[in-house]
Parts: C-alpha cells; sequence; structure tokens
C-alpha cells in the first residue's frame, strides 16, 4: 500500500460535500472514502478515482429531492408570514397592490401593442426576402420624402430578367369598385390586383382554388371567407360571377382572412391582367414612362444576396430603362420594415410609426416605475414594523441571503396577485385600448410564446426591483439593535431616500401633464387655425361617370332647396389637389427642380371656398373659353417662379403645352399642416371630364332634411356609383387623427400616473401621521391649533411636489420642443402651461394628503399620549 | 402496521447480521455478497436516514480509523419497534412463502 496519494480526488470530495446532508455528512464522507480504498487495492488508481466521481451523480437526485422538500416547507412559512403582514396592514397593502395592478395593466396593454407592431408581416414564410421597389424622385420632397411606392409597370418583368438574384416579382394594385349585389352598388376599398408571382411570394391560406392558377385569367378574382359569405352566403362561390364597375369577374378560390398584422390587406385579390381592360391598353401599362407608374412592385431576393449591395446595381438598371437624364432612383425596403419605417408618398392605410412603438414602451416603463417606487417607498417606511421579525430570524440563524429570499418572494407574491386583477383588468380595457390607438389587439395575443416570455420577464423583473431596496435594507440590520427595540438606524438617510422616490414619481407625473397639455394646445391650434378656404357647413360627395355628364343639371336641380346656399360641381375640392409635378417655366426646356401641386377645378371655384382673388380674375362663367388653356396660381407659386407680374406669364405643369396665368389667389392649404404652403396651380376643366367631386354649402338648421334631398337628387342623376358624401370638416380632422389619438393617450397614461403617485403619497402620509401621533398630541396640549399642526404635517410633502416642478419642467419642455418640430406650425410653449399642470399635481397631492393630515389634527390628544 | 420496502427489509437484516460492524460499507459489501446486486452508497444511505427518522433504526458514532481520513462511523443498530416491525414481516414472509417447494418455516 502507497502512502502518497492514497486520498480520494480532492475536487471530486469537494463536489461530494456539496451533496451530502449536514448531518451525516462527515460519516458518510468516511464511508466514501474507505471504500474508494477499498476499490484502489482491488482495482487501482484509475478505478477508483472514476467511481469516486461517478457517485457524484448518484447523490444528485436525492439532492434535488430534499432541496425541493425543503424549499416548500420554508415558502410555505413565508407564505403564512406574508398574509399576516397583509392582513395587518390592510391599508398599505391595498396601496401597494392597487399601484402595481394598474402599473401592469398598462405595462401588459402597451405590450401588446409593441408586439403586435413588431410582427407586422412577418407571417410570410419568404417575409425576409421580400422587399418592395419604390422610386425616389430627387429634389422632390413633400411632406418629408422624396419617395413614391409606385413604379412602372415594365420594372416587374425586367427586374426578374435583368438580375439573377431576383428570384420572383410582381406588382399590386389597390383600388376600390363598386360591386353589384342583386341591383344595390355596394363600395368596396380594399381590391387587390396582383401578378400569380403574388401567391407564390406571399404565404396566405387558401380555402378552395389553386393559388398556381388562380390569378392566370384576367377577370378572376378570389375573395377571402369574409367576403365569401358577404356576397355568396352559405353557396359556394366558385365559378360564379361576381360584377364589379360592370365588369363581370370570375371567382378562382377563397382565401382565409388576412391577418390583422398586415400592412396591406385586401379583401379582394384579382388577376393584373384585368387592368389591362380597365386601362383599355396594355401596352401602357406595362411601359415604362411616367404616367403609367401607379404600381406597387415586391421582390423576392435571393437568401444570398445583400440587400444594399443589390440596391447599388439598380442605379444603372433605372438609367437603362429611363434614360441617363433621370433624376430618379429606385430604392429597396424590406418588408418587414415597411410598416413601421415606410413614409414615402401614396401611402394607404393605417400607417404605423417606430417613433410611437418608443415612445409607448418608455412610457409603460416609467409608469411601472412609479408602481414600483411606491412599494419600495411604503415598505421601508413601515420597515420598522417589520425589524422585530427580521431580527429573531437573524438570531435563529437565518443568513442575509434566506433573508432577501424571503422579502423578494413577498413583493413576488403581491406582484403575482396584481398580476392577475391586471388581467382581468385587461381583458375589460382591451375594447377601449383598441379604439384608442387604432388597432385590433385580441386579448389570445397574451398567449403567444414572446408575449408569455416577455410577460413573465416583466413580473419577475417588476417584483425584484420592488423589493430590492426593502429586501437589502432589512436584511442588513443587526440584531441586537432591532430587540432592543431601538430600531432607528439611518433612519435619516432612509428618510431622504423616501424623498427622492416620491419625489421621482410626482416628476414623471408633472411631465406627463404637461406633455398631455401641450399637445391639447396644438390640436386645438391646429383645428382653429385658418387653412386658407372655408370648411364649415360643406357636405362634399363623388360621383360616377353618368353624374359627370348630368353635372349641370344636377347642380340647379340642388340650388332649388331653400337649405343649400352655393353649389359647387366639377372639379377638385381643395384637399383633393394632390398632384404634383416639377413645371416648365415660361417655355423653357428643362423642368424646374422644384414642384407645383396641379388640379382641375370647376367653376366657381374660388367664391365657393372662399379663397381670395389677388390679381387677375378667376372661372367664372362670363369667360366661357378658359376651359383647358390657362391657369390660376398662387402667390408661392408666383414667387418661387420671380415673377413680379404673374399675369400673362406662361408655365406647363403637367400637360402638353404652356398655358397662360390668368390670375394669383390667396395661398391655402391643401393638405395638412404638417407642411408648408406649396406652390400651386389649378385649372379649369368642364365638369363631362372632371374629377367628380360635387360640394354644398348648407345652412346648418336641419341636416338630415338636406342630405336626404341629396341623396334623392343624386340618385335621379347617377346610376354607376353609389351615394356617398362627407362633412369637409370632418374629413380634415381626420388628418390629424394621429396626433388626437396620441393626445387621449397621453391624456389616459398622465391620469394613472398621477393616480399611482397619489397612492404612494397616501400611504406615506398615513404613515408619518402614525409615527407623530405622540408628537402631535403634545403639541396640541402646548395649546398648537388644528391649521399649525396640518401645517406641519403638509410641509415636508408639498415641498416635494413643489420641486418636482422644478425638475419636470425642464424636461417637459425639452420633449415637447422635440415634438412640435413634427408640425410647421406650432402653438408657443407658454409658461402658463407649466405653471397650470405644477399647479394641478399641487391640488391633487393636497387634496391626497389632507385626509389623513386633517383627521391626525383632529384627534383628541387624550387618546393618543393615553398609552405610555 | 407498516410495509417496509423492499430496499428497507434489506437494509435492517443486514444490520442485523453485522451486529456491531453495521456500517454504510459494511452493509452494502454484505449485501451485495448476498444479492450480487451492487447497491450504491447513496443509494443505502436514503433508507437508512429514513428509517432512523421513523424510529425503526437508531445510530451511534463509533470509532475514527485512518482509512476513513480521520472520520468516525455511525454505527446503526435496530431499535425495539424495528425489532417488532422486523418479526411481522418475518411472519408475512413466512405466511406467503409457506406453500412454496423448498421453503422451511423458522
Amino acid at each position: 500500500m502507497s502512502e502518497k496519494k492514497v486520498n480520494p480526488p480532492r475536487l471530486a470530495e469537494f463536489f461530494l460535500r456539496q451533496f451530502l446532508p449536514e448531518r451525516e455528512k462527515q460519516d458518510l464522507l468516511g464511508d466514501y472514502e474507505e471504500y474508494y480504498k477499498d476499490i484502489l487495492n482491488q482495482k487501482g488508481r484509475f478505478i477508483s478515482s472514476l467511481w469516486y466521481w461517478l457517485q457524484i451523480i448518484n447523490l444528485i437526485p436525492r439532492a434535488m429531492w430534499d432541496s425541493i422538500k425543503w424549499s416548500l416547507v420554508v415558502m410555505k412559512n413565508y407564505l403564512k408570514i406574508t398574509l399576516r403582514n397583509i392582513k395587518r396592514h390592510c391599508v398599505y397593502t391595498v396601496i401597494n397592490i392597487t399601484g402595481l395592478t394598474l402599473g401592469l395593466t398598462c405595462c401588459i396593454l402597451i405590450f401588446l401593442f409593441v408586439n403586435f407592431e413588431l410582427s407586422y408581416d412577418k407571417y410570410h414564410a419568404n417575409s425576409n426576402n421580400i422587399f418592395r421597389v419604390v422610386m425616389r424622385q430627387k429634389g422632390n420632397m413633400r411632406m418629408g420624402t422624396d419617395c413614391f411606392n409606385s413604379t412602372p409597370g415594365g420594372l416587374k418583368n425586367a427586374i426578374v430578367e435583368d438580375f439573377p438574384e431576383v428570384l420572383k416579382s410582381t406588382r399590386a394594385f389597390q383600388r376600390s369598385g363598386n360591386i353589384n349585389k342583386d341591383g344595390e352598388l355596394i363600395r368596396e376599398q380594399n381590391i387587390t390586383y396582383a401578378d400569380p408571382e403574388f401567391l407564390e411570394m406571399f404565404t396566405f391560406a387558401m380555402i378552395t382554388g389553386d393559388p398556381k392558377t388562380a390569378l392566370r385569367e384576367p377577370f378572376s378574382i378570389l375573395l377571402t371567407a369574409e367576403m365569401a359569405s358577404k356576397y355568396f352566403g352559405f353557396e359556394d362561390p366558385i365559378g360564379k360571377m361576381l360584377s364589379i364597375d360592370n365588369n363581370e369577374y370570375k371567382v378562382t378560390g377563397i382565401m382565409e382572412n388576412i391577418p390583422a398584422n398586415t400592412r396591406y390587406p385586401f379583401d379582394f385579390l384579382a388577376s393584373f391582367k384585368t387592368i389591362y381592360t380597365i386601362y383599355r391598353s396594355e401596352e401602357r401599362v406595362e411601359a415604362w414612362n411616367t404616367g403609367n407608374q401607379r404600381w406597387n412592385t415586391y421582390i423576392l431576393l435571393s437568401e444570398y444576396s445583400d440587400p444594399v449591395v443589390f440596391e447599388k446595381k439598380l442605379i444603372p438598371f433605372i438609367k437603362k430603362y429611363r434614360g441617363e437624364n433621370i433624376n430618379q432612383e429606385f430604392v429597396l425596403q424590406a418588408l418587414t420594415r415597411i410598416h413601421l419605417h415606410s413614409h414615402t408618398r401614396g401611402e394607404i392605410g393605417v400607417v404605423g410609426d417606430m417613433k410611437t412603438v418608443y415612445l409607448f414602451s418608455i412610457i409603460a416603463f416609467f409608469i411601472l416605475l412609479i408602481a414600483c417606487l411606491n412599494y419600495m417607498n411604503l415598505s421601508t417606511a413601515r420597515s420598522s414594523k417589520r425589524a422585530r421579525e427580521i431580527g429573531i430570524r437573524k438570531v435563529v440563524g437565518a443568513h442575509r441571503s434566506n433573508l432577501i429570499y424571503q422579502l423578494l418572494s413577498e413583493s413576488l407574491f403581491l406582484v403575482l396577485i396584481a398580476f392577475g386583477i391586471s388581467i382581468v383588468l385587461v381583458k375589460m380595457l382591451l375594447p377601449t385600448f383598441n379604439s384608442l390607438i387604432d388597432r385590433e389587439l385580441e386579448f389570445v395575443q397574451l398567449l403567444y410564446t414572446s408575449s408569455l416570455l416577455g410577460i413573465s420577464g416583466i413580473l419577475i423583473l417588476t417584483g425584484f426591483f420592488a423589493g430590492s431596496y426593502s429586501a437589502f435594507y432589512l436584511s442588513s440590520c443587526k440584531p441586537l439593535i432591532v430587540i432592543k427595540n431601538t430600531f432607528s438606524c439611518r433612519s435619516n438617510r432612509l428618510a431622504n431616500f423616501r424623498n427622492i422616490l416620491v419625489n421621482i414619481q410626482f416628476v414623471i407625473s408633472i411631465v406627463l401633464i404637461i406633455c398631455t397639455m401641450v399637445m391639447v394646445k396644438q390640436m386645438n391650434f391646429i383645428r382653429k387655425k385658418d387653412l386658407g378656404y372655408r370648411t364649415d357647413h360643406i357636405i362634399y360627395g363623388y360621383g360616377g361617370r353618368s353624374l359627370r355628364l348630368n353635372f349641370e343639371a344636377f347642380k340647379n336641380e340642388l340650388i332649388k332647396n331653400p337649405q343649400i346656399q352655393e353649389v359647387y360641381v366639377g372639379g377638385n375640392l381643395p384637399i383633393s389637389i394632390l398632384a404634383n409635378n416639377n413645371p416648365f417655366l415660361d417655355g423653357k426646356d428643362e423642368r424646374e427642380d422644384w414642384s407645383v401641386y396641379c388640379g382641375a377645378v370647376g367653376y366657381d371655384f374660388l367664391e365657393f371656398f372662399n379663397i381670395d382673388l389677388i390679381e387677375g380674375r378667376s372661372y367664372t362663367k362670363e369667360f366661357s373659353g378658359d376651359a383647358g388653356g390657362t391657369y390660376l396660381i398662387n402667390e408661392t407659386l408666383a414667387k418661387m417662379a420671380g415673377w413680379e407680374n404673374p399675369i400673362g406669364k406662361k408655365l406647363n405643369v403637367d400637360h402638353e403645352e404652356s398655358r397662360e396665368v390668368i390670375g394669383v389667389f390667396k395661398d391655402f392649404h391643401n393638405t395638412s399642416l404638417h407642411s408648408t404652403l406649396e406652390p400651386m396651380a389649378i385649372y379649369l376643366r368642364s365638369p363631362k371630364r372632371s374629377s367628380g367631386y360635387y360640394a354644398v354649402k348648407i345652412h346648418s338648421s336641419d341636416i338630415p332634411a338636406v342630405l336626404s334631398y341629396l341623396k334623392k337628387q343624386y340618385l335621379k342623376f347617377s346610376q354607376d356609383y353609389p351615394f356617398q358624401y362627407s362633412f369637409l370638416n370632418e374629413r380634415i380632422d381626420r388628418m390629424y387623427k394621429v396626433e388626437h389619438k396620441l393626445g387621449k393617450s397621453f391624456y389616459c397614461f398622465s391620469l394613472i400616473a398621477i393616480i399611482i403617485a397619489s397612492l404612494g403619497l397616501f400611504g406615506l402620509v398615513t404613515f408619518t401621521a402614525e409615527q407623530k401621533i405622540k408628537e402631535i398630541g403634545i403639541r396640541k396640549v402646548l395649546g398648537a391649533s388644528v391649521l399649525t399642526i396640518v401645517q406641519i404635517l403638509s410641509k415636508k410633502f408639498l415641498t416635494l411636489v413643489l420641486l418636482a416642478n422644478i425638475v419636470a419642467w425642464p424636461i417637459a419642455y425639452y420633449a415637447m420642443n422635440r415634438w412640435l418640430q413634427n408640425f410647421v406650425y406650432r402653438t408657443n410653449l407658454n409658461l402658463w402651461i407649466f405653471i397650470y399642470s405644477g399647479s394641478v399635481a399641487l391640488i391633487i397631492a393636497l387634496f391626497t394628503i389632507s385626509y389623513q393630515t386633517i383627521r391626525a389634527a383632529w384627534a383628541n390628544p387624550v387618546d393618543s399620549l393615553r398609552y405610555e | 402496521m407498516k410495509l417496509l420496502s423492499q430496499r428497507e427489509e434489506h437494509v435492517m437484516l443486514a444490520i442485523w447480521a453485522l451486529k456491531e460492524d453495521a456500517y454504510l460499507v459494511a452493509i452494502k459489501k454484505y449485501l451485495s455478497n448476498i444479492l450480487g446486486k451492487n447497491w450504491t452508497l447513496a443509494a443505502l444511505h436514503t433508507p437508512l436516514r429514513h428509517l432512523e427518522d421513523i424510529g425503526f433504526l437508531e445510530s451511534y458514532m463509533g470509532e475514527a480509523t485512518a482509512v476513513r481520513g480521520g472520520r468516525a462511523k455511525r454505527i446503526y443498530r435496530i431499535t425495539e419497534k424495528g425489532f417488532e416491525v422486523l418479526t411481522d414481516y418475518m411472519k408475512i414472509t413466512q405466511a406467503l412463502w409457506a406453500n412454496f417447494p423448498g421453503f422451511n418455516a423458522g
């Protein structure tokens, strides 16, 4: 027997030791060592060491089981203590749970929103490799972008032929149409025309029909399940005909309803070749020239190809087909980024914005932060009550880690209770939230893996953060001090910390209040700002070809109604003049590098909309020779062109030859107040060839009667278009829908934030009042009045709120300044906004603390001083 | 009357057989001799502890030897309760195996 190296391997022994039960550790180790030496003698060192190492694995199941068993026992005890604490301090627990519930509800709702927004269009199998091709026109910056999402028809085939890395391409074109259902015309907005490759590139589930052939023939159409039941009920629509705009389409397939997180959903999918007939020429649709680019083009790029590199190849590509001098270029947009990052011109449908996602996430974080700070504050304030229990635990042998574990599990438990309540709240509030943010979120989205993971993470972090300070603070107290009942260690530092917490809460709340006020102010400012034309009491509508042919007769009938003041037919409205192009001035050969809005109008356009004419004359019936040969321009155009006397000058915006300017009108805003005033040129066109809008100015008295009269007259003259109307001022309001919703959301958030902060304040005041019972009693005996006592109690808290203002104002100022940059026309950030918000916070704080302070001040000193 | 699991039964019988030498390693060797199957130390230690908690066994510390790295042995002894259980067990086993050929009572 060798003397050296006879002991079992040290490292293995170390591990073995971890898994052995405490009580018998030593003798068991002895047993293992004895057996080890046995094997060592019989089989040698290697085998015995191997055996020794393997024994560790044998011990693991037992060790795990033991640890779980004891954990359960310990948890049972902690749970009992937690419940006891809750019962004893009901008010504080309720405050904590309420705050946490509100915070969690907000968080979960915003989480659903963010998750949804980030998931747009990712459900397609090829979503990472699909790109949309958009066209950038350099120098034509409007509304913050110079990109159009419409591309020429010829692009689709050319790009696949020229580049092997483009596997497939498709065009998509969305249009509205009138569907004839049993004689009644129903207007549908979401009819998409697409090439057959569309179904191959994107992943849409087909219920019936063959995706390979469904879009091959012209006038084929697929319906979503919803549309199928709407137009065909329970019948099988396959093979049947659907009449859209007097064309017969054959139904070749049914698709499942498009998922809600699609940027461009559709109800009908028709074959692209149909467009040849609608636009009356296959060549025009497939061409490369400017006049016919209205189609969205998507490509499927090979996954080995880098989109950045590929985009550069498109520079010579566009020159090849459009000429060397073209100032346009093709740009790629990743499909998955379109919803949140694309701001090209011509976007339809619901537009999302990454900024909103960030903003809401930050707000959710801060509201949850306020709730956690509440918990921290209240639990540390009451720490002296807890201290005795902690002290005894320490004496009996708890390590600091055990105590931390206990306190953290307590806070986690409360968070879970709050979570349970907040789930119920989320379910109830989801419809309201949906209408606030303009989305269709569903409760089941909470069950997705990403949601479950995210929410568990939020819960754990919240529980830990909320309980952290209390856990670390309480677990570090010395048992001796505690049991001697002199626990007031570091109370000054503690009090300061608590004050800072309350401060932070109110800073966040005040910032939110100020932001809400500024947003509301800006919205009102925009709504009241003069757009340069009359918007109230105007109803407008759109008519088809048959109405246009009879516009004069229609107008005459309408004027007969005493409720109708004026009628305008046959041209664009101020808000529909949206086409723009770079003009040729004075017969020059080169286009200018700035662009002009251009639109056709009917007679008396300026008069009907109360737009001032500055020079020259407008289009009235007296001068009937104007149709088709002249322009009216606005002041900005005259300025841009550098014309001192614009009358008589010639320019050409988008026509075959230059036209003469016969008048100058005052600028008006044809788009929202997000943009500045732009150059504009309008021209007269006969009603028969106009764009089909009509508008009536009414007296406000009996709107339903006017509407029914309008409808009656309309139906007399129009057979090919359903009756639709809108109020002009409502339509304009809708341009600011995003800001409006944002303002409303901020209102809700600031409300929640200040409720939570007030709750915290209430709890803190209650506690302080309790602490100072004796002091108040003595003061009263010595002659202090109720008022003095209220002052003493409130002073500290009110100072806190005032201080919070000082921190909050600069933050809010900076943030709102940034936000207002989005608007060209802004309100001022006046001081009174800040003062007002600060006062609101102060009043709420006062109100919150008043109950407790007054009650404490009224207390009978006999009662408070009796127990000694 | 409590039924013992097979492992507990074997362990208790081994302790009875080993008398003063009834510590973990000895039990393991004894059982692997008789059973032909090798229980690990960990597998034996658990029933030992359990039986002790129930009260069928009691343990006392024995001598420390150099072989064990200077650590004392824990020697197990069957208590009266344990003895009663074993007796009951024996009776049951007798009754169950009585008709089996080759089984002699006693």
